[in-house]
């Protein structure tokens, strides 16, 4: 941008002074001229906030939303029947952030919801945009009275960067509707969908509890991480004191120009089932329908798990024998006997001497439809790189070492996970050959609602009404 | 779940030394192979850290006719052992014949040495893998009990006496290294399951293996020790493994007591190991004539300590009853119904048979997983016959998982 122009969205005022609820007073500065500074000092004057589209929500401070100088790359609508992010072709970049609620207090998750609505649909336009801060009387984090409320300026890391393709999904966690003890929260535990089940324990599970779940769940992707990020940072900014963080977790992926993109064993990954080649029936598979309440229609189920990859023992592993692991040819992804990547999966075929020519063991046999009952979710898989941690192996030689935390996001997508993730993965936990170089580290189950449709609708507004 | 495995399972190619050349990743597809996968992968055997009878003992032994082993092609898969606590790492496996406190004919209980940490001798648990598959948890144990030095990680020495009391070891460790190891003690369990008592002293020190001759009111314990005098800090062998007999009253109301203490054999090589934890004397059996055979895995041999029920000096390491071969490092040791001994290796993933003479009969390679190096290697460890004595069940510890060979 030119050096001399200040975004609309900075020229806001600080929220300091303001209290709850209180309305911002509305500026009218033009765009591109800079920031009134006695303004800003005396923090009592929107600038430049009612200039373009910038309105007020509930108990929300200022609003601003203008064009961006550079709007490469394409734009993902955010509204829709369904929710963006799941069958939306891949972008190579993810932030998945889990958010925990400080209050108890009905109408400051809905005001929450619409705020990350409106917010949302303003992000992925890429212009830069003012946050909606939001701010309650309730919350109960220990921090609220002695820290201000945020600016609500943009923080500009992703201005110029354009939309970059940026979907923002949104989901719920079970422990929104109630908490451990099984209390409800903010009265709806009696929508709470059998479907958002508590997944049982696998065999190997390693999971940390603090990079799970969550009652409020953010998936952004994008194909500029800056760009992914942002928008996460942004809805967090909120209102930091009522939906606390959780966890984070980037990812990243090839993107699926170059056709079924590789993950970190090197093997093309998501050749069936996957946003790159989904299922052809979606309401039957990926959708929630009428077996369902009513206020997840046109949702669906995320698992998430955090698979944990030794890429160290991975790799002593010759190519070929990491084709019997995975049941597919490393190069083109064809599964073993076939011709090509989309060859049918032969499970009958036979060596000469009568071995299976796809393994009993090999992932692809396990997970296989054909081997689940029909069984199909949708995966959106990115990897995922936290650098190094001290590690034991969970397999001979249960060898210690300072080893990558590195593998894979799996995001699941699927109607009902007990018709399907459940299924399927009690049985790969048992017996898949990939176990011994996979650790699972986080979970989670979230109901991702339907999209929202418009002006006055919002993420989550039918499981209120 | 049971659920049935070809004789060769995931991996049909035992591969050593094997140029893998990118056609062979890229065959048939027409594809243009990367370049780089011209590469070439490290064979075991080659590597210095195994030894010239680890190579021959790659070969293959055919079961002769007759033997034990011969016929036995299919491998069942009985499920997981890993129980909701995540502990892993299967050890001891002990097919139940009667009916008794929490147990029915025709379970199996195995223990597992790591606690979901991974870390070896912090296991806590002992599941029982029902008939028709399914698993509970017979016992699950606090990481530290009062008399037993160093805390919990449950060993290969496990056995359950008639009257119900299961008797298991513990050689602990707080970080999965030998520098933390205590000497550990034979945990008492009562027939459902709970604490009941410990067994230590200066007579147990890594209690690791067991076999017991149960004469109801009485009982013979004999106990492998692989800990006295390794030193935590080096990789040098010392010989001073132990096998002591522990006479046991029992009765059905009172945990069993030790009231003798003998060690019947000593001066086996045990040393510290990072992959296995500790090496050293293993595997018991006890014939019907009173010969206790020892697998003494780092000297990669079969010992036989004569008159082991009645001895009252140590016999050293007894005489050979047969070293190398087939033989690679044995853990695991049991008598088959034939008089036929089975034999675990660690190195290699193979089931030997011995004849009581000493002559190895057949070889079965239960375990040819290439995640280890040479395959099959460290998967191994506990075998038994099963109860209707014609099955070998063995643990898979690349996987976490019990599996019969019959």
């Amino acid at each position: 941008m030119d050096s001399n122009q200040t975004p609309e969205s900075a020229s806001n005022e600080s929220a300091e002074h303001r209290q709850p609820g209180e309305r911002a007073h509305e500026g009218s500065t033009s765009r591109g001229e800079g920031i009134n500074r006695r303004s800003m000092l005396r923090g009592g004057l929107l600038v430049g906030a009612g200039a373009v589209g910038g309105g007020l929500i509930g108990g929300f401070t200022g609003h601003a939303i203008g064009a961006s100088s550079d709007t490469s790359g394409a734009v993902e609508p955010f509204r829709g029947t369904h929710q963006a992010g799941i069958v939306t072709d891949s972008q190579q970049h993810t932030v998945l952030a889990a958010f925990d609620l400080t209050s108890n207090n009905r109408n400051d998750l809905t005001a929450l919801l619409k705020a990350w609505t409106q917010l949302g649909t303003e992000l992925v336009t890429g212009k830069s945009v003012t946050v909606p801060i939001y701010t309650s009387q309730d919350s109960s984090n220990a921090y609220a009275d002695a820290t201000a409320a945020s600016t609500t300026d943009d923080s500009l890391e992703a201005y110029g960067l354009g939309p970059a393709r940026l979907t923002l999904t949104v989901g719920f966690g079970r422990s929104l509707f109630v908490d451990k003890g099984g209390k409800d929260r903010f009265g709806i535990s009696n929508r709470l969908p059998d479907a958002l089940v508590e997944l049982p324990h696998f065999s190997g599970d390693e999971i940390d509890d603090t990079d799970s779940n969550g009652d409020l769940f953010l998936q952004a992707c994008a194909d500029n991480p800056q760009v992914a990020f942002h928008a996460v940072r942004s809805v967090a900014r909120i209102a930091p004191d009522i939906a606390t963080l959780r966890w984070t977790q980037l990812g990243f992926s090839p993107g699926n120009e170059a056709g079924t993109p590789r993950n970190l064993m090197g093997f093309k990954d998501g050749t069936v089932n996957s946003n790159v080649h989904p299922p052809t029936d979606l309401d039957a598979t990926l959708w929630a329908g009428s077996e369902g309440p009513v206020w997840m229609r046109g949702g669906s189920y995320l698992v998430y798990r955090r698979i944990r990859i030794t890429l160290e023992h991975w790799d002593r592993l010759a190519p070929s024998l990491q084709e019997q692991v995975i049941g597919r040819r490393k190069v083109d992804g064809a599964p073993l006997g076939g011709s090509e990547e989309f060859s049918t999966m032969d499970f009958e075929a036979r060596d000469a001497q009568g071995n299976p020519v796809i393994p009993d063991t090999a992932h692809v046999r396990l997970a296989a439809a054909e081997s689940n009952n029909g069984a199909v979710i949708v995966r959106r898989a990115f990897s995922y790189n936290n650098g190094t941690t001290p590690f034991v192996e969970r397999w001979p030689p249960w060898r210690q070492a300072l080893e990558y935390d590195a593998g894979l996001l799996f995001l699941a997508y699927q109607k009902d996970p007990r018709q399907a993730f459940v299924p399927i993965f009690s049985k790969l936990a048992e017996t898949d050959a990939l176990n011994q170089f996979t650790t699972h580290t986080a979970s989670a189950v979230f109901a991702v609602p339907p999209g929202h449709t418009g002006p006055g609708d919002w993420i989550g507004k039918p499981l209120f009404s | 779940m049971l659920i049935r495995l070809l004789r060769r399972e995931w991996v049909r190619v035992a591969v050593v030394g094997v140029v893998l050349t990118a056609g062979a990743a890229a065959c048939g597809s027409g594809v243009q192979a990367p370049a780089g996968l011209s590469g070439q992968q490290a064979g075991a055997y080659v590597n210095s850290q195994y030894s010239v009878e680890d190579r021959a003992a790659s070969s293959l032994l055919k079961p002769v006719p007759g033997s034990f082993l011969a016929g036995k092609t299919t491998v069942t898969l009985l499920n997981s052992t890993t129980p909701a606590n995540g502990d892993v790492n299967p050890y001891a496996i002990w097919p139940v014949t009667e009916t008794i406190g929490s147990v029915t004919e025709g379970d199996i209980l195995v223990d597992n040495f790591n606690n979901k940490s991974n870390n070896q001798g912090t296991g806590t648990t002992i599941v029982d893998v029902h008939p028709n598959g399914q698993v509970g948890v017979f016992a699950s144990l606090p990481s530290t009990v009062s008399g037993c030095p160093g805390g919990v990680g449950l060993t290969t020495a496990m056995v359950q006496l008639q009257t119900g009391w299961v008797i298991v070891g513990s050689l602990p460790s707080t970080d999965g290294k030998i520098g933390t190891a205590g000497a550990g003690c034979l945990l008492v369990l009562s027939p459902t399951g709970q604490m009941a008592g410990t067994i230590s002293g200066p007579y147990l020190d890594g209690p690791w293996d067991a076999t017991v001759k149960d004469d109801g009111g009485t009982a013979t314990l004999f106990v492998t020790n692989t800990l006295v005098g390794v030193n935590p800090a080096g990789t040098a062998t010392t010989n001073q493994g132990t096998v002591v007999r522990l006479l046991l009253s029992v009765s059905k109301t009172d945990p069993p007591k030790v009231t003798a203490e003998t060690e019947v054999a000593n001066g086996f090589p045990e040393r510290a190991d990072a992959a296995a934890f500790v090496k050293g004397p293993t595997g018991l059996a006890l014939d019907p004539a009173g010969t206790l055979y020892v697998a003494d895995n780092l000297g990669n041999q079969i010992a036989a300590i004569p008159q082991a029920l009645t001895r009252t000096d140590p016999a050293g390491t007894g005489t050979t009853l047969t070293h190398g071969g087939q033989l690679a490092n044995p853990l695991g040791l049991v008598l088959a119904p034939n008089g036929d001994l089975l034999a675990a290796n660690a190195t290699n993933g193979k089931i030997v048979e011995i004849t009581p003479s000493g002559k190895q009969v057949g070889e079965y390679y239960a375990i040819q997983d290439v995640g280890q190096d040479p395959p099959g290697n460290g998967d191994l460890f506990d075998l038994a016959i099963d109860q209707d004595g014609t099955g070998v069940l063995f643990v898979k510890d690349d996987t976490n998982t019990l599996a019969l060979v019959h």
